[in-house]
């Protein structure tokens, strides 16, 4: 239970519904290998709008939807075409429709996710480079054609989940489990060859697939979007160096950093942004010291110059606000790759134990260890 | 508000009553508070922290052994997994519970062993990951319910290549699943804050850093975490919040239950003296439940000053303090959940097992 307020009276009407609402629950519980599929699924919905984490009833629809589907696969003729029976086409839209209604009052519920990224799974078609064919759950059975989800429909589904992912983190841009799916859905359309970007067009016409870069691509667009609004935000910052590693060549390092520096001087004490900080610096440092192994010496040069141009952006920081926990903590940690240990020690051991207290045993740890790498 | 004149001196009484009320509850009866309907379908885990906080209150007498111990038997599914509650589908989640609370009653001879391995084992992926049940639901969270549930019950967990036992007597010792591979899986979702996440490339979460780093220890891997461990220090030391508090990622509010998540996980990797320990007790004691007319404690912890206490978050409290070594609570073992004295007769009981000192590998920078 997670900040729900301290009430010192709850009323008789409040426990009876509580009351209710789980003899409702555990009567479908019971029954949900007795009663008939229909029955099950018009019986469960409204148990788990109300509570979405029952996990059971979820498992059970998945297990009518496998039934549904070894029902359309028994009567299927040779020749029944491409496209999926209306009839499971019906029942996964009305997986879907819950899925969503379930979300809208809990987008925090793990087992709806969990249900509704199953359902995705269980319905695109199966990417050309994968190996393994079965769902989780099916069993032996295959989820193979006779039909299959033709391309377009599979877009529309994906479509369908970025824009849903997109309205949830709307309405809370830290929602970890909203972050995820949408994550898997790029990996989905990654996997089947999909492009999301030009979702107008279908993919059928588009001609080639697009390959993988698409995803990191649209991942860093998304993250931009969503950074704009909240430049102060931890997830968007980390899915952003996730997208940078599918797609380096959209990823201008000079540019983003010039806006990560505007950001430190306005947000100081938001470590979102500091923690950011410190893995564009550490993957510029990796990406000189590749370039310095193929290039002149001049490259080291560079980077020892570079280093001191951001120590004297951070010492201009430093001078209107002295006590910036996190400006002080990147200076010590630039210092040390100048092999300036002494200086770097000092504040470590000195500075940052004065204005951060309560982490005052790493910072000390770490002021040895540096003098210990200065001696070394 | 809350009153800051409380001193800090453990409700022991009033948190043992609230207890109580949970395990002498009937199970069957019907919930009549919003806590108790909520957790309906996740009553074994429930019951696992409420009998767990006993115990670190050196009050397991209170507990009604068999009926307890019969409820839990009749969780069990035929394939081996426990369900949260009777007539619920088995998951990793509960059947680690299970077994946690039968050992915690000393009833863990009415184990089916066997099938539980069996049942856990089936449940690893070819890519080293655990998905929760047969539906295929994957978590890093599932993971560390395997690697626990399989060391509670003495299985040998140890990656092969740093096994002391020579390669002809490792072939004898029972494998049931593949140690490298769900190391291998830990390692790909450690993000270069230091973190884990949920899945490979996730955002790092304090919940999800306690399991890889649990499942890590388990298998006597924690060399491989980035520098020696210092990043993922870093970034769980920083989860400290100006309160005393921990949150669980960056920017976001603190939350009684880090204080185990959080500090379990520095505690594993030997850096528990990271944070600061007075402020993290501070915090656990502002949120105690407190009577209306605010100058007593009434029993059981919330998530934060001023919300509604539960047993979940009455454990983590309890644990924070139990690992913070304050308030005479009996010790709790960071990686096992349940105290060092039961953890100490499990190693007994498996001397095959080779189960690692925790914080074995941790390199001191």
């Amino acid at each position: 239970m997670h900040g729900v307020r301290r009430t010192w009276n709850q009323t008789i009407e409040q426990a009876q519904r509580y009351e209710q609402w789980s003899a409702e629950a555990r009567q479908v519980l019971q029954q949900r290998y007795a009663l008939s599929r229909e029955c099950f699924l018009k019986r469960s919905e409204p148990v788990l709008l109300r509570n979405p984490e029952e996990y059971s009833l979820w498992n059970r629809r998945k297990a009518c939807l496998v039934e549904r589907y070894r029902l359309e696969l028994a009567t299927a003729s040779e020749n029944a075409g491409l496209s999926p029976p209306p009839a499971l086409r019906e029942q996964v839209e009305a997986e879907f429709r819950v899925t969503e209604a379930a979300l809208r009052q809990n987008p925090k519920s793990y087992a709806t996710w969990a249900h509704r990224l199953w359902l995705l799974r269980a319905v695109l078609p199966l990417s050309p480079d994968s190996t393994s064919t079965a769902v989780p759950g099916l069993g032996n059975c295959q989820w193979r054609p006779p039909w299959i989800v033709p391309l377009d429909l599979a877009q529309v589904y994906l479509a369908r989940e970025e824009a849903l992912c997109k309205q949830l983190l709307a309405l809370d841009d830290r929602n970890f489990l909203g972050w995820r799916h949408l994550v898997e859905v790029l990996t989905l359309t990654k996997g089947i060859g999909l492009d999301l970007s030009s979702s107008s067009s279908s993919c059928g016409e588009g001609g080639a697939p697009v390959a993988g870069a698409a995803a990191g691509k649209r991942l860093l667009h998304i993250t931009r979007t969503v950074l704009d609004q909240n430049s102060c935000n931890y997830t968007a910052y980390h899915y952003r160096s996730i997208a940078v590693k599918e797609a380096p060549q959209d990823f201008d390092w000079l540019e983003e950093l010039d806006a990560l520096h505007q950001v430190m001087y306005t947000e100081p004490n938001d470590q979102s942004v500091w923690f950011y900080y410190h893995w564009c610096m550490e993957q510029l440092q990796q990406h000189r010291q590749l370039d310095q192994a193929s290039h002149t010496q001049n490259q080291a040069h560079d980077h020892r110059h570079y280093l001191e141009k951001e120590l004297d952006l951070l010492d201009a920081l430093l001078e209107l606000e002295p006590t910036a926990r996190w400006a002080l903590e990147a200076k010590a940690r630039h210092l040390m790759n100048l092999g300036q240990h002494k200086e770097a020690a000092r504040i470590l051991g000195e500075e940052l134990p004065m204005v951060d207290p309560l982490r005052k045993g790493m910072y000390e740890e770490l002021a040895d260890a540096c003098m210990r790498n200065s001696l070394a | 508000m809350t009153s800051p004149a409380l001193p800090l001196q453990l409700p022991r009484s009033e948190h043992i009553a609230f207890l109580g009320q949970y395990v002498n509850r009937d199970v069957r009866a019907l919930p009549s508070t919003f806590e108790l309907w909520v957790t309906e379908h996740k009553k074994l885990s429930a019951a696992y922290w409420t009998v767990v906080a006993l115990a670190l209150l050196d009050a397991l007498d209170l507990v009604p052994r068999e009926r307890l111990r019969d409820w839990v038997l009749e969780c069990r599914d035929p394939c081996g997994g426990f369900g949260g509650d009777v007539g619920q589908d088995p998951h990793l989640l509960y059947t680690l519970s299970a077994v946690q609370i039968l050992f915690l009653l000393g009833e863990e001879a009415r184990l089916d062993r066997s099938s539980i391995i069996a049942y856990v084992a089936s449940l690893q992926q070819p890519d080293g990951s655990f998905a929760g049940d047969t539906w295929g639901e994957i978590d890093t969270r599932f993971c560390f319910c395997a690697a626990l549930t399989l060391a509670i019950l003495g299985v040998p967990l140890q990656q092969r290549e740093h096994s002391r036992n020579s390669p002809e007597k490792t072939n004898e010792i029972e494998r049931p699943i593949r140690t490298d591979a769900l190391v291998d899986y830990i390692m790909r979702c450690e993000n270069d804050d230091g973190g884990f996440g949920v899945i490979p490339g996730a955002e790092s979460h304090a919940g999800q850093v306690f399991c890889c780093v649990g499942t890590l220890a388990l298998c006597g891997a924690l060399y491989r975490l980035r520098d020696g461990g210092n990043r993922l220090a870093r970034w769980l030391a920083y989860r400290q919040l100006r309160n005393g508090g921990f949150n669980g990622r960056p920017d976001k509010l603190p939350d009684v239950c880090y204080s185990w998540w959080v500090l379990a996980s520095l505690k594993i990797i030997a850096k528990d003296h990271w944070i600061s320990a007075d402020a993290l007790e501070r915090f656990i004691f502002s949120c105690h439940a407190q009577r209306e007319s605010q100058n007593t404690y009434a029993g059981g912890i919330a998530d934060r000053p001023g919300d509604e206490p539960d047993v979940f978050h009455t454990f983590f409290g309890l644990a924070g303090l139990s690992l913070l070594e304050r308030q005479q609570l009996i010790a709790i073992d960071p990686v096992y959940a349940l105290p060092c004295a039961l953890v100490k007769r499990i190693h007994a009981a498996n001397p095959k097992a080779e189960l690692v000192d925790t914080t074995e590998g941790v390199s001191q920078v």
